[in-house]
């Protein structure tokens, strides 16, 4: 198999540990960060093209490079490993396989934009992750990586846990800034973006654990080495985190690009039984589902976006023909419905409504228009709202109908399931 | 200062100004309903989408700064599309029962679904049911109604000073109210009702009290403190219903507490007086008054006036007692002084609106009583009637007993004296001692100009016809004159305000008939003399 980075000490017995990271070489990348100028680490990163893995895909380097030099406040690094989109578990693994990795990778980021505060913002039922982060951060500490004056540089780094307040839509990057502050996870308004306002009104720098994880790879190994490790524009390797019905699910590190094909056929060893596949969601649950006939494409965000999805989390969800596509996205309306922070009119009222029809549709009392009723609905969300948490329910709920169209009238018609009935769980309203 | 394009219009905006705000000042209007002009902005209700070139989804017009070259739409097909769909969104959970509905006729909500809604819901889902929930004395909160704007919540944390207010839950659950139960104690809460664009919040004295419609409104003043609040007073059938604010940049931008709005429990109070002891009181009065006169011994008349009164009452209580009755014994219980500053501030409410002198008018009673040659203070009043130095009192809405800190001392004081006469508008400790006591109109039934705190000359309307007999102290006054055969010709407040405007120093622009809305204020003595020396040497520059 391919050369695998970020995983690569998954396998060695105490990977959290301070010891085994260093004695892999763990912290000479800092070392080597804090003798270059800030500017050159900034540079170094843009030219890796490393862009990144929370879901957008923006290049880091230049979302550093955003950072005012001189600031009023104080600046600060938010990690966000809140990792809530349904699918997607790859962060927990870093966090608790090779936590000094994502320390080094938050120390190398603070360095280069001037921050000398990181908090990793922690997904609240992430128990164990938690758990190796604060004990990798005491050893750090202990060891001087982390505290006033790291590794005798006259650079101060600190950085701390901060526990989710469980919700979804704390993920999203000023909904994070709120909950860290001690506030209702709501998203902000942007302008002002967190580069310049953000925590505790400092400017601010939110990055996913897996960017942050390469960082400390290409310090060592150069912008052209992870560059060259995927396609154009989308350097370096990626964590792909399948589930649904294959036979060997799980996390795989593969180069950025890898075909889909090749991840559920060779890698995952194909659909589980003799079941055949039905969809395939890349990226995650917000984004648009793929048929079969569309699975020969390259895992990357470009490639991805050309067929209108998105590469997203690397969160790939895969269904057989045993799953109803009204069910599915039935669940997973419910999901955006419950989650919506509430705060915006056509998000809070929008993805009920959406949820309430499909609910209906699923469950036999479809009626003439329901489908068109969807779209417009999604429409009228898309676009409209202050975080992209409303979108991120319109886009697959769009996307379900698009490519499954015949199915939902076919639930409408025959006023039921065609695959059978709705398990009691599933069903009841968004506001039960 | 940015020049931009709105639906074809080009209009200069200020810097930093929004794309609403420059609209708005410029007569295009694009509905809102979260964004309050003194209020943070929320951007959460999504009305006031608009399309920028260039941008390429929506934009809200309300968190969006204007900038030079914009275009912008405010009624191209995809806003009127994503407006429409924004109400239909709000509309789906709403009950719509806009018929006992207290915001009725005054809801943003109900004006833009007659202009923009759909003629027929399509949704047909079950609707919320939210449980009633007590939230406290003066508001009455129906969650059904709300939208979410969450112009409550930032009225009581970042105006009101008071985090009370939250949202709970997410998604369409999402509620918003106290911590608990009968919790909200903001002393501005009453603010609440307004700042609720829809009927979720309302005012619980006013309710199912009228329809905006059907009641007039005359604007006025709060008489609860020396802020001078601007209000209106909102009135059916001759009975206040409420008072709500009026907008002033210089006194109370649009906020009244929650004491101010129950001053119009005034108006009908149990102990109103509203009628004297007997018809014959004035000539009584008057009567006292001139066998005193008459023997020369108008010293011995103590006249006590509250800073209660109007500027108008003050001047002519003044102009009878140094011009008819000639006594030197003229007194007001002075206001309360206030170190903090008067603002109106940015920094919480709590920090300044509500002031410590509890009178709408100690700055005026210090201008017109300070400015005759003698005034006491109520304290050396009581001791003359203890020395004898004076043998008869009037008490213009005071209550020496209650006021004087000592009722003991105060009520042998008062029992000392040959007579005691109270023109009030309430029965108070005083009153019961007094031989006569005449009825004082209240502040609703009254006009006359305050002079708030700071210096302000603001206009207070009648907004009902004065109760029973009552009548204004200058009226009284007037009366108590002509019959010791003084004839005044004062027919009005307006007419006062001429004498005064020659007689006060500071008050020498004062025109009650044109009073600007936002009052008037006092002209400085050194400002005076400086406006007298620049209009000699005229200052071009300043001009332009
Ligand atoms: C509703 C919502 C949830 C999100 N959840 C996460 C999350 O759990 N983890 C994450 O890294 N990014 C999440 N994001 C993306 C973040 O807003 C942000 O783009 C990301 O953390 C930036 O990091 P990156 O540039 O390193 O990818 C979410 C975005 C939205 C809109
Ligand atoms: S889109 Fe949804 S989650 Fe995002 S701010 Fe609006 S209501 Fe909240
Ligand atoms: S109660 Fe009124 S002010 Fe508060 S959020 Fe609801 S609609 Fe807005
Ligand atoms: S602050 Fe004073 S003037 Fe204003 S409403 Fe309250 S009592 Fe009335
Ligand atoms: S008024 Fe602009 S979003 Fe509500």
């Amino acid at each position: 198999m391919a050369e695998k980075i970020l995983t690569a000490r998954f396998e060695t017995p105490d990977s959290h540990l301070l010891n085994t990271y260093q004695a892999d070489g763990g912290y000479t990348a800092l070392k080597k960060a804090l003798t270059m100028k800030p500017e050159e680490v900034i540079e170094l990163v843009k030219a890796s093209g490393l862009r990144g893995r929370g879901g957008a895909g923006f290049p880091a380097g230049l979302k550093w490079s955003f950072v005012p030099k001189e600031a009023e406040k104080p600046k600060y690094l938010c990690v966000n490993a809140d990792e809530g989109e349904p699918g997607t578990f790859k962060d927990r693994y870093l966090m608790e396989l090779d936590p000094h990795a994502v320390i080094e990778g938050s120390a190398i980021a603070c360095y280069a934009f001037g921050a000398h505060i990181a908090y990793i913002y922690v997904r609240g039922e992430f128990k164990v992750p938690m758990e190796r982060m604060e004990q990798a951060l005491a050893e750090a500490r202990e060891a001087g990586l982390v505290g006033k004056n790291i590794l005798d540089s006259g650079f101060d780094f600190d950085m701390w846990v901060h526990p989710g307040a469980g919700a979804y839509v704390c993920g999203e990057e000023t909904a994070l800034i709120e909950s860290n502050e001690g506030h209702r996870g709501m998203p902000r308004l942007k302008p002002p973006f967190p580069a310049v306002v953000g925590l505790f009104g400092g400017p601010t720098v939110v990055n996913n654990v897996e960017t942050l994880a390469f960082v400390p790879h290409i310090m060592n190994q150069g912008a052209e080495w992870f560059a060259k490790l995927g396609p154009e524009r989308n350097g370096g390797t990626k964590m792909y985190g399948v589930s649904g019905h294959v036979k060997k699910p799980g996390i795989y590190e593969l180069p950025m690009g890898t075909s889909l094909k090749e991840i559920i056929y060779d890698v995952c060893g194909g659909i589980r039984g003799d079941h055949e596949l039905k969809a395939v969601i890349p990226g995650g649950s917000s984004t648009p589902v793929l048929t079969p006939d569309e699975i020969d494409v390259a895992m990357d965000f470009d490639s991805l976006a050309k067929i209108g999805t998105m590469l997203g989390s690397g969160a790939i969800i895969v269904m057989d023909e045993t799953t109803c596509m009204v069910r599915a996205i039935t669940r997973l309306a419910k999901f955006y419905s419950h989650e919506s922070c509430g705060q915006c009119t056509p998000c809070r009222e929008g993805l009920a409504w959406i949820h309430q029809v499909l609910v209906r549709i699923e469950g036999g009392q479809g009626r003439e228009g329901d489908i068109d009723l969807l779209l417009d609905i999604c429409d009228n969300v898309q676009g409209n709202t202050i975080c992209p948490l409303g979108d991120a329910c319109a886009m697959p709920v769009r996307g379900f109908i698009k490519k499954f169209r015949p199915e939902f009238e076919e639930h409408i018609q025959k006023a039921g399931c065609p695959i059978g009935p709705f398990p009691a769980p599933w069903a009841g309203s968004a506001k039960g | 200062m940015p020049k931009l394009t709105i639906d074809g219009v080009e209009i200069e905006a200020a810097q930093g100004q929004s794309v609403l705000d420059a609209a708005l000042a410029h007569g295009i209007h694009i509905p809102h309903l979260c964004y309050h002009p003194r209020l943070k902005v929320s951007g959460n209700c999504r009305m006031c989408l608009v399309e920028i070139e260039k941008a390429p989804k929506l934009q809200i017009s309300c968190g969006t700064e204007a900038r030079d070259g914009m275009v912008v739409q405010t009624k191209s097909e995809k806003v009127l599309k994503a407006r429409q769909s924004v109400l239909e969104f709000m509309l789906i959970n709403h009950p719509l029962d806009c018929p006992t509905c207290d915001q009725c006729g005054e809801c943003k909500l109900q004006d833009y679904c007659s202009e923009h809604g759909q003629e027929e819901s399509r949704y047909g889902e079950e609707k919320h049911g939210f449980d009633v929930l007590d939230v406290g004395p003066d508001i009455s909160r129906n969650m059904n109604r709300c939208i979410h704007c969450t112009r409550c919540i930032r009225f009581l944390r970042d105006v009101a000073g008071s985090e009370e207010f939250t949202l709970y839950e997410r998604g369409s659950h999402t509620t918003v109210g106290p911590y608990l139960e009968k919790a909200l104690e903001s002393p501005f809460s009453g603010n609440l009702a307004e700042v609720c664009p829809v009927g979720a919040l309302t005012c619980k004295h006013f309710r199912f009290k009228g329809r905006s419609w059907l009641m007039e409104k005359s604007r006025t003043l709060c008489p609860g403190c020396a802020r001078g609040c601007n209000a209106y007073a909102w009135t059916s059938k001759q009975e206040v219903l409420r008072l709500t604010p009026a907008e002033n940049d210089f006194v109370n931008q649009s906020w009244l507490c929650n004491a101010g709005r129950a001053s119009i429990a005034q108006i009908e109070a149990k102990n109103r007086i509203l009628e004297p002891t007997r018809a014959t009181a004035m000539e009584e009065l008057a009567g006292v008054l001139r066998a005193l006169i008459e023997k020369d011994e108008g010293e011995k008349v103590g006249v006590l006036a509250s800073p209660r009164l109007t500027n108008e009452d003050l001047y002519l209580i003044r102009k009878l007692a140094r011009e008819v009755i000639g006594t030197t014994h003229l007194a007001f219980v002075p206001g309360m002084s206030d170190d903090r500053p008067f603002g109106p501030l940015d920094t919480p409410l709590t920090e300044w609106f509500i002031r410590a002198d509890p009178t709408p008018n100690s700055h005026g009673a210090r201008d017109i009583l300070h400015s005759t040659e003698h005034t006491e203070n109520a304290f050396d009043l009581i001791e003359a009637a203890e020395k004898g130095e004076i043998s008869s009192l009037l008490v213009f809405s005071e209550d020496p007993v209650t006021s004087f800190g000592d009722v003991d001392r105060a009520t042998k004081a008062l029992g000392q004296l040959d007579f005691l006469a109270v023109i009030d508008s309430h029965f108070s400790p005083t009153a019961e001692l007094a031989r006569l006591v005449v009825p004082e109109a209240s502040f609703a039934e009254k006009d006359g100009t305050f002079t708030n705190e700071q210096g302000r000359i603001q206009r207070l309307r009648a907004a009902i016809p004065a109760r029973g007999h009552s009548q204004s102290a200058w009226q009284t006054v007037t009366e108590v004159a002509k019959h010791l055969g003084t004839v005044w010709t004062f027919n009005s407040a307006a007419e006062v305000d001429r004498e005064i405007a020659s007689k006060i120093p500071g008050y020498q622009d004062l025109d009650f008939d044109t009073l600007p809305l936002e009052g008037l204020a006092l002209v400085q003595a050194d400002e005076a003399d400086q406006a007298e020396a620049e209009e000699s040497t005229p200052d071009q520059d300043k001009k332009e």
